[in-house]
């Protein structure tokens, strides 16, 4: 409860408020907002901004809710959701992502899911075949292939103690079946480049990665040729 | 090491790149879902589902992607705001929405008014009519101590009289220490009490 003095002072505030002007039709949008609250607005766009805050109820709003909230709790996303998500935005048409999805154990590779063909024994074989044989744990490395458009990718993936991994991509012509040449292979995550590799000979190794979700882009001239999507968890 | 920056990242996406796409859903889902949650709770007196959580979210990843990522296009990391920020103002702004078509006549507002009773702070002579009318005169009469004020104090009073923002709220707001948002607060209410004073309000408070 604010003393008495604080009291009068916003009731006189508030009548003071009342007699101000409604700001006109200009509204901050959310980056203006947002850089505000980051303190990344030069002074005086920030200031006309807060002038226009101070009178306009529904941009101020958006101004203090994060203020309020702080640090929001951390929720988890259901996973269906994130899938939804995802498939907003659909492949280019030429199926060009090559989807691994592994958990690394201490003495082998257990294989969750691939969108590409894996290598058992002298053979090349999608998921649900290899699921159809009850497979599914590989003993040092697995081995696994996808043909895009032009070109086709080859993986492998060894377990190092079961808390990192090495990672080889190869990429072949697909016509031709020769090491492609002109690549550019770099590994991500969360958007980061960590290592990046001008391949001449088709081939780039990626040493003592850790667990986590990664990507691979593959380009030629700037122009991505295919991707891999990366997750190996525990 | 090399880093992507917010806007490169953006365009990539934009430009229908699905692997920065589904990076981009797995980076930021988790702080849309949680800013619709903390949103919902703190704004609405009702408690919503996790369906409409759930609606939500996908509405506002709907928002982002359609018309070929109209909106998200609209964002230009203008001098180097954050791209999670700006995707916190989105949901903000997209939730709020939500809730006030839920409540088209309901103030967002409503419940934070003060309870203030004029005669708590002048004289109670409300049994006279004229002479709450002259009470309210004289208020208004010291408003001009308001204006005085510079835009910064002004709008500092704005968030913690009108908005009700507690003084930890403030700190994040108007990103200043606690100790600077307390010193302000202090320095304003020195002036408007020497203000008040000047215009033969006595104050024996």
């Amino acid at each position: 409860m604010p003393d008495k003095l604080e009291q009068l002072i916003s009731r006189v505030y508030k009548i003071w408020k009342s007699k101000q002007p409604v700001p006109g039709d200009y509204h901050p949008d959310e980056e203006d907002i947002s850089c505000l609250l980051e303190g990344k607005l030069p002074y005086v766009e920030a200031e006309r901004i807060k002038l226009h805050l101070a009178g306009c109820d529904k941009c101020a709003e958006l101004f203090i809710l994060p203020s309020i909230l702080g640090d929001a709790e951390e929720k988890d996303v259901p996973q269906g959701l994130l899938a939804k998500a995802k498939d907003l935005v659909q492949n280019a048409g030429d199926n060009s992502i090559l989807e691994i999805i592994l958990k690394l154990r201490e003495n082998f590779l257990q294989l969750v899911n691939t969108t590409g063909d894996i290598l058992v024994g002298r053979e090349f074989v999608p998921t649900p075949v290899l699921r159809s044989r009850n497979i599914g744990d590989f003993k040092d490395e697995i081995f696994i292939l996808k043909d895009f458009r032009n070109v086709r990718v080859e993986v492998k993936i060894g377990s190092k103690n079961g808390r990192s991994f090495i990672l080889s991509v190869g990429v072949k012509e697909k016509s031709t079946q020769k090491p492609a040449r002109g690549l550019r292979i770099t590994l991500l995550k969360e958007g980061i480049e960590l290592e990046s590799y001008q391949a001449e000979s088709g081939k780039a190794l990626f040493e003592n990665v850790l667990l986590g979700k990664y990507s691979v882009v593959i380009a030629r001239a700037e122009e991505k040729i295919a991707g891999i999507s990366l997750d190996i968890g525990e | 090491m090399q880093f992507m920056d917010d806007l490169e990242f953006v365009q990539k996406c934009t430009k229908g790149d699905k692997l920065a796409w589904d990076e981009f859903v797995e980076r930021y889902s988790r702080l849309i879902y949680s800013y619709i949650h903390s949103v919902l709770k703190i704004r609405s007196q009702n408690s919503h589902s996790s369906e409409t959580v759930d609606d939500l979210f996908q509405e506002i990843f709907v928002l982002l992607t359609k018309d070929n990522f109209s909106k998200l296009k609209t964002f230009k990391a203008k001098n180097g705001c954050s791209l999670s920020s700006w995707l916190r103002q989105v949901t903000t702004n997209f939730t709020i929405d939500y809730l006030r078509c839920l409540k088209p006549t309901v103030s967002l507002e409503e419940g934070a008014e003060e309870n203030l009773i004029l005669k708590d702070i002048v004289p109670d002579n409300s049994d006279i009519p004229s002479q709450a009318a002259i009470e309210e005169e004289r208020l208004f009469h010291l408003s001009d101590c308001i204006q005085k004020l510079d835009d910064d104090d002004r709008f500092f009073l704005e968030l913690f009289i009108n908005k009700g923002l507690s003084l930890e709220q403030l700190k994040r707001a108007l990103r200043i220490s606690r100790g600077a948002v307390d010193m302000r607060r202090a320095r304003i209410v020195e002036r408007l009490k020497h203000c008040f004073k000047s215009k033969g309000f006595a104050l024996d408070f």
